[in-house]
């Protein structure tokens, strides 16, 4: 333990005293406040927050992400190139505990600037009293479009009309292609009939009159969108919608009377003259409060502070095993491309009409996509700047797997490495 | 004048054999090459495509290989005592600065050649092949061989540097660089056939892309002369950010798309601004180089 | 007596080839080397530059693998945490944080084996003394001239109360005075039963200090044998079984 926190110390004491440290602090604070001046808004102190906290606190997590990615892959790299490393792998240190005190120290430097960055958050838009409560986002309780879609795959694959490129298909690649269709598929509900979707019980048990939204999305192309009218009920709550013409629209339920619906479940009486489409897992969703602005600020941290750790036992790993310049360019270029290959497997979800070349794209971007989930899907800024909560299961969970588990893997990894390199 | 060819050749080859240059000349013609296939499908405006992913590759991968190849040859030079070596010959502290910075701008031209050579290869692809058909699968047969050659300028220099390694000892890095540029400059050439001289008018708008980078590498060799390189780094960070909004200037080019070109008048323009800026910082590192401690 | 358990150091047939990315070999540093560093002894490998003495050393600290054989320290793997307790290193060069200072350099290295801080505190005090760096415990070594930073790595290599002292050129950019400071030292350090395993370029520094010597040239073992008993100099020894000294062609440099 004592050698783990002497090179952490000595990791800290290298980026304090190189001043690379304070810069970057600077740097940050300068940008939480100058940015979000320069960004056109629309307006509204609303607007305002929104640029502060996506532009202001964004750009300073891209900042820090890079600068202790370059760090990282400095780290090892510049240790071995100038001889300092032997002096410490020669000690009775674990290899393992090399890596992973840098690991932590780096992580642990990010973390307190991305800190100073969420404190100054709430000032940088104006007023900290302009922050409202952030809401729970609940979506009906359906089973998973991978459970759907292996549910389906049967009887998909004895239909007449399944082309004959997807029944030579491997299962797979079906399983995927039917699991696409299970997240984009639609409830019609026509004229007077009813659509119910059932939610968490226990979630929504005791909240009260005015204090639990619906949120409806329609479809936002112009020309597809529609007038419609109806009545949303939960329980004893309920709300009126009429004559939409917004995309996205969310409804306070509040006790009007009538007559009670079942407990869990959100219902939606179709009263318009047209008939609706809803896609249940991407456009029906409740909105409970949850806790204060700051809280939710604090669960962000923790979860950006997770993802800069696993970005930074990346990079280490990197340092490992090549010289700094190819670590970084490669630990930069994956990053990138592991934040293009979400949007390219979406764009491209059914691969049967696709050439050979479009494939291989597409499997390279899976994999990649899959490779770098763990840092893709992490986005607390957009929820926060959205008052919706970063839940706190997804928090453990990012600490668990991000700050835990891939790190320690990948320092395993760098200390297998660290005594195989082998130079002259 | 001698001693100053001799660094400014070192330097270039220095620059030319690091893996991150080859890497970044290999990013740079991948962004070229796939970004405008990938979105093929999508807009059906590969010409666009193509001139775009050109001018970026140019702008930014140029950008990264000028101020990374910049720094890291004067800061090993000033870190390994090179330098002092070289100091200790009768080569001047100026001159010593000035033909490490013309070895950098040499590197950096060989880089450009590949570059610009694949993006004129790309570009008539395009262009002659959004003339002639209107439907995908026809597009694509004009299209794949210059796609088959941008494929080629990245993966047979490194099996050929790799075989010329293996039974003739010669270095990789640098000799996948030269064969990529090779292999490049005739796709290039070869291209202006195809194209009958169409895809020259790539060559103005890649100027405005190309002198930035120009200045950069000028900016990050003063640079590391006086400050260490995350500083220098740094520092030419800032001297980009301040050049973005004349570099963004090159989607003036959107001549291009519609058959015509940039103009010349801007383009001396451009040079015109990006001249006395090399000078300026040429100015700077030879201050600092002189009163370097 | 049990011999094993005697040898602090035991390389058995080791030979180490380093080889380019198509494994052709390149550079056959070491061939067939065998040796045996006794508990208590100042051993010291010798030979011309490039003759495998510290690709040796190297692999003896578990910083390169033998290609063919077998090395251990105190019967174990180098790479082991339990050998690599015992064990203090002085590099050739000193490869010091620029940034630490010389108090921080020993405490760190000090927590690197382990010491509490209270005890790496004392210990930093107790070898700045000895090396005569107290007053300048807090500049930072990066501001040190070359032999000072010496003798902060010497000062880091000792702080662990190592068994054994591997030393790779312990005089190498000392002045005449610091050269025979440092000799006393290994002297006295060997007499409290340390093993010394040093290399050394200067024949006479190390005719002063080591019990038992190994003249390595072209990676293989030339010689070896108790200093006591050479019945000769250690240089015309040395010269004797690695070559004569060739003379610069200097003829056309002194037209």
């Amino acid at each position: 333990m004592r050698a783990f926190l002497g090179i952490f110390q000595l990791e800290l004491k290298a980026l304090s005293r190189s001043r690379s440290l304070l810069m970057l602090a600077a740097a940050s604070a300068a940008w939480m406040f100058v940015v979000p001046r320069l960004v056109v808004g629309d307006g509204t102190a609303e607007g305002m927050r929104e640029v502060c906290l996506g532009y202001g606190l964004g750009g300073v997590l891209a900042l820090v992400t890079v600068s202790m990615l370059a760090a990282a892959t400095g780290s090892l790299a510049r240790e071995r190139a100038e001889k300092r490393l032997q002096l410490t792998m020669v000690r009775p240190v674990r290899y393992f505990a090399i890596v992973a005190a840098k690991i932590a120290a780096l992580s642990s430097a990010g973390a307190a600037v991305l800190a100073l960055a969420c404190a100054l958050a709430p000032f940088c838009a104006g007023s900290a009293s302009n922050h409202r409560r952030c809401v729970h986002v609940l979506r009906p309780l359906m089973p998973s479009p991978r459970e759907e879609a292996k549910a389906m795959y049967a009887e998909y694959m004895k239909l007449p009309d399944t082309p004959d490129a997807v029944k030579k298909a491997r299962p797979s690649t079906v399983l995927r292609l039917l699991a696409t269709r299970a997240w984009d598929r639609y409830d019609t509900v026509r004229t007077n009939a009813v659509a119910a979707w059932r939610f968490p019980a226990a979630a929504v048990r005791g909240v009260r009159s005015g204090e639990v939204s619906t949120r409806l999305k329609f479809s936002n192309t112009y020309n597809a969108r529609q007038d419609v009218a109806g009545e949303l009920r939960l329980g004893e709550l309920s709300a009126a919608v009429s004559n939409l013409t917004q995309a996205v629209l969310v409804f306070p339920l509040a006790d009007r009377g009538g007559e009670a619906g079942e407990e869990g479940v959100l219902s939606f009486r179709n009263l318009g003259k047209d008939a609706l489409m809803l896609r249940p897992r991407r456009d029906v969703e409740l909105l409970i409060p949850a806790d204060s602005f700051f809280w939710n600020l604090l669960r962000s941290w923790i979860e950006m502070a997770a993802t800069l750790t696993l970005v930074v036992a990346f990079g280490l790993f990197l340092s490992a095993s090549l010289g700094r310049p190819v670590a970084l360019f490669t630990a930069i270029v994956f990053l990138l491309v592991s934040e293009m290959s979400p949007s390219v497997v979406e764009q491209y979800p059914d691969e049967f009409g696709a050439t050979l070349s479009d494939r291989i794209g597409l499997m390279v971007a899976r994999t990649v996509a899959e490779v770098s989930h763990p840092i893709s899907s992490m986005n607390p800024l957009e929820r926060l700047s959205r008052d919706e909560c970063v839940e706190p299961r997804e928090v453990a969970h990012a600490v668990a797997v991000n700050a835990f588990a891939l790190p320690v893997f990948l320092a395993l990894l760098a200390a297998f490495i660290l005594p195989r390199k082998q130079e002259n | 004048m001698r001693p100053y060819v001799s660094i400014t050749q070192a330097t270039a080859l220095e620059v030319l054999s690091s893996p991150l240059s080859l890497l970044v000349l290999l990013a740079a013609l991948a962004m070229e090459v796939f970004a405008p296939v990938f979105h093929y499908h999508q807009f059906g405006d590969a010409t666009r495509m193509a001139r775009d992913a050109a001018i970026s590759a140019l702008f930014t991968c140029g950008a990264v290989f000028a101020v990374f190849g910049a720094i890291r040859s004067v800061r090993r030079e000033i870190e390994t005592g090179t330098m002092e070596m070289a100091l200790a010959h009768p080569v001047s502290r100026s001159g010593f600065f000035l033909a490490k910075a013309a070895g950098v701008a040499v590197s950096f031209t060989v880089f450009a050649v590949a570059v610009i050579g694949i993006a004129l290869t790309m570009f008539a692809g395009a262009a002659v092949g959004g003339a002639i058909a209107e439907e995908t699968a026809q597009l694509a047969r004009v299209y794949g061989p210059c796609v088959a050659a941008g494929v080629a300028a990245m993966v047979l220099p490194l099996v050929l540097a790799a075989a010329l390694n293996r039974f003739f000892r010669f270095r990789f890095t640098l000799t996948a660089f030269l064969l990529a540029t090779a292999i490049a400059a005739v796709a290039g050439v070869s291209s202006m056939f195809l194209a009958g001289g169409d895809a020259m008018r790539l060559v103005p708008a890649a100027v405005l892309a190309i002198a930035p980078a120009y200045v950069l590498a000028a900016a990050a060799t003063a640079f590391a002369v006086r400050f260490r390189a995350n500083a220098a780094a740094a520092l030419s960070g800032v001297a980009l950010v301040l050049m973005l909004p004349a570099a963004d200037n090159y989607y003036r080019a959107e001549a291009l798309a519609r058959g015509g070109t940039v103009p010349p008048a801007y383009v001396a323009l451009a040079l015109a601004a990006a001249v006395p800026a090399v000078v300026g910082f040429l100015l700077i590192g030879i201050h600092f180089s002189r009163n370097r401690e | 007596m049990n011999m094993e358990a005697e040898n602090v150091v035991s390389l058995a047939n080791v030979s180490k080839t380093f080889r380019d990315f198509w494994l052709r070999p390149t550079v056959a540093a070491v061939d067939s080397l065998s040796l045996a560093v006794r508990r208590g002894e100042v051993f010291g490998l010798l030979g011309p530059n490039g003759s495998g003495k510290s690709t040796t050393i190297k692999m003896i600290l578990g910083l390169l693998s033998p290609s063919v054989g077998e090395v251990r320290l105190f019967g174990l793997s180098p790479r082991s945490v339990a050998a690599r307790r015992r064990l203090g290193y002085l590099p050739e060069l000193s490869f010091l944080h620029p940034f630490l200072t010389a108090a921080e350099t020993i405490g760190y290295y000090a927590g690197l084996c382990g010491l509490t801080r209270r005890e790496a505190s004392r210990r930093t005090r107790e070898l700045l003394a000895m090396v005569g760096l107290e007053s300048v415990a807090k500049r930072p070594v990066g501001e040190f001239s070359k032999g000072m930073a010496r003798r902060v790595a010497l000062a880091s290599a000792l702080v662990g109360r190592p068994e054994l002292l591997v030393l790779d050129e312990p005089t190498s950019g000392l002045d005449p005075i610091s050269t025979k400071e440092v000799k006393t030292l290994v002297k006295a350090l060997a007499q409290g039963g340390m093993t010394v395993l040093t290399t050394s370029h200067l024949l006479a520094d190390a005719e002063d200090i080591c019990d038992r010597v190994m003249i390595l040239n072209h990676g293989k073992a030339v010689a070896e044998g108790e200093v006591s008993s050479l019945g000769t100099s250690l240089e015309e020894f040395f010269l004797a079984k690695v070559g004569s000294v060739q003379d610069f062609a200097l003829a056309p440099f002194l037209r």
